[in-house]
């Protein structure tokens, strides 16, 4: 079934797939923790911060479509979080359109917009240029404990699967009739998830009893240790002077 | 709920990542304890995340158009146990924030805490504690989920409110009545898919549930008994203590109107602005406080919390009775 596969611009060939895995998350965790640390009045340091990372993904290939689509995903927090604020926060007002509106709460507002964008464009764009098996083995180099780098992997390997399987439920559902309007036909919803609850652990069973012929003695193999170039590590070390730099200097 | 970046600052980041990574540690050393064969564990806990993740697509009307998502976090619970289920959430909520925006990963820590540590690990002494009240069987088997899931939402969203004040990002007043007002009508339906998705596995899978061994040798008892009225007097006064002495300390934050008034002079007292929590990295930031109105808000959230009791008590009461009539239904 037609998923939009995150990973699916990960394929793609441009200088920044290339990368190292562990360069690519070492570069974005330390982005995201430094925008987000910027006081919302710095407004130079976030047009700085958003033109870096709208240059790498220029640089990257992948659609800016395409990130932003997804990085939209933080809106309605933003809604019922950050909205009121202008409304509710004291302080200075100013006057617009004839409604009061508090000056910290419109800073504030814009603040945590820019920041939640900034951190999920950043996040995507690492996924975008990284095939998750790849993601997943950069996270075990960089010390990730095995249990959890293995069971992020096989989640992710079943993920789609039962999402496909929730679809097909909702839809013999609603072809019996199922059209939901009111809070009590959540029980209905209810009866589908224990479906499919059954159905994955079912699945599990079946999915351990192959890894288990296969071999499998709790530990999922992998490739040997690979080599982290040394120009990698020299423009890891000038980005993250750069990033930091801009965070302390420019107000 | 998913908190994305920029909302909480750093120190309550750090705190809470510390907590629910050690919180993590522990969980897989409990895991890997009590497992019988370790092996499976893997796979097992990673499918079931698969299936939590799948489960959230799947939404459930509100009314008026809107809708909401399962959490799942007392299922998985209840399914799988406290400890699988912290891991199995925290999976979930990485692999949203990592792939697919959704939460932030400097939030990453209290994402987990607010709905892996509390929603899995603790309402498992809330499921306990209700149970040890109500009479034995299934009927108080379905009741303490329910209230669990119930709780499980509304703890999250308070949690999340906390941190987000803690911040400086919203005031208290500003932040808990939109995500406690919202979630304790999406926390119905939680409730409700939790009941029916324990009835369903029940019925088709009951070597899976871990309590239903112990529920198939007590006797079933069909009605409510007077321990549930009980039960529910002693939570109702709980709550509306809270409201009383809680709202007026939510509300300390003066809103845009009483601002205007206070520089207009319209406010013949002076009220003082006075910084409660001031975050190292985020000097602009501070929670300003006045007093006033403490009576009004207090009668307002025992109001509140009445309308949503009975509501909620309602809700629960329509529910129980859907296990006996529809108990094999769900699986043929």
């Amino acid at each position: 079934m037609g998923h939009g596969f995150i990973d699916r611009s990960s394929r793609l060939d441009s200088y920044v797939h290339r990368l190292d895995a562990r360069t690519k998350i070492i570069l974005s965790l330390l982005f995201v923790i430094l925008e987000v640390s910027i006081p919302p009045r710095h407004l130079l340091a976030f047009v700085i911060y958003a033109g870096l990372l709208l240059w790498t993904v220029a640089l990257s290939r992948v659609p800016l479509g395409f990130v932003l689509k997804r990085a939209l995903m933080v809106l309605p927090f933003s809604a019922l979080v950050a909205l009121g604020l202008p409304f509710f926060r004291g302080g200075e007002l100013i006057v617009f359109w004839g409604i009061p509106l508090s000056v910290t709460g419109l800073w504030m507002l814009a603040g945590t917009s820019i920041k939640s964008m900034l951190g999920a464009v950043a996040f995507i764009l690492l996924v975008a240029t990284t095939p998750f098996s790849r993601l997943l083995d950069g996270l075990r180099r960089l010390g990730i404990p095995m249990i959890f780098v293995d069971m992020l992997a096989l989640t992710y390997r079943y993920l789609y699967i039962l999402m496909d399987e929730a679809t097909r439920l909702r839809r013999a559902a609603i072809a019996r009739g199922y059209a939901p309007k009111w809070l009590p036909q959540a029980v209905i919803v209810g009866k589908l998830v224990g479906n499919l609850f059954i159905r994955s652990y079912e699945r599990a069973e079946r999915v351990y009893g192959a890894m288990h012929l296969r071999g499998y003695n709790g530990q999922i193999p992998t490739s040997a240790s690979s080599w982290f170039p040394i120009h990698e590590k020299i423009g890891l070390v000038v980005i993250i002077s750069i990033l930091i730099s801009v965070r302390l200097f420019i107000q | 709920m998913h908190i994305p970046d920029g909302f909480v600052s750093g120190t309550i980041n750090s705190a809470t990542a510390a907590i629910s990574a050690v919180t993590l540690v522990l969980s897989v050393a409990r895991v890997k304890q009590e497992c019988t064969d370790k092996r499976f564990a893997v796979p097992l806990l990673a499918t079931i995340a698969a299936f939590v993740f799948a489960a959230q697509m799947l939404n459930f009307p509100i009314g008026g158009g809107t809708s909401g998502h399962f959490l799942g976090a007392v299922t998985a619970a209840a399914l799988m146990g406290p400890w699988s289920a912290c891991i199995i959430l925290s999976v979930v909520l990485v692999i949203q924030g990592l792939l697919f925006g959704d939460g932030g990963i400097t939030a990453l820590g209290s994402n987990i805490l607010n709905m892996g540590i509390i929603g899995g690990i603790l309402t498992y002494p809330i499921v306990r504690g209700i149970r040890a009240v109500l009479p034995a069987g299934r009927t108080g088997y379905f009741i303490a989920a329910a209230i669990a899931s119930w709780a499980s939402v509304m703890l999250a969203s308070s949690f999340c409110a906390l941190e987000l004040a803690l911040s400086g990002t919203s005031p208290f007043a500003v932040a808990f009545p939109a995500m406690a007002g919202t979630y304790a009508i999406i926390g119905i339906g939680e409730a409700l898919i939790t009941v029916a998705v324990l009835t369903a596995v029940a019925a088709a899978r009951p070597d899976i549930v871990p309590a239903w061994a112990r529920l198939e040798k007590t006797t079933q008892s069909g009605k409510m008994g007077k321990s549930v009225w009980g039960l529910a007097g002693i939570g109702l006064t709980v709550a509306l203590l809270l409201a009383v002495l809680g709202s007026p300390f939510a509300s300390k934050s003066p809103d845009g109107l009483e601002k205007v008034a206070e520089e207009k002079g319209f406010m013949a007292a002076g009220s003082k602005d006075k910084v409660v929590w001031q975050n190292i990295l985020f000097p602009e930031y501070k929670i300003e406080s006045i007093e006033s109105g403490n009576i009004s808000t207090s009668l307002a959230g025992v109001i509140g919390t009445i309308v949503v009791f009975g509501f909620g008590f309602g809700a629960i009461r329509f529910m129980v009775r859907i296990p006996a009539k529809t108990d094999n239904s769900a699986m043929k």
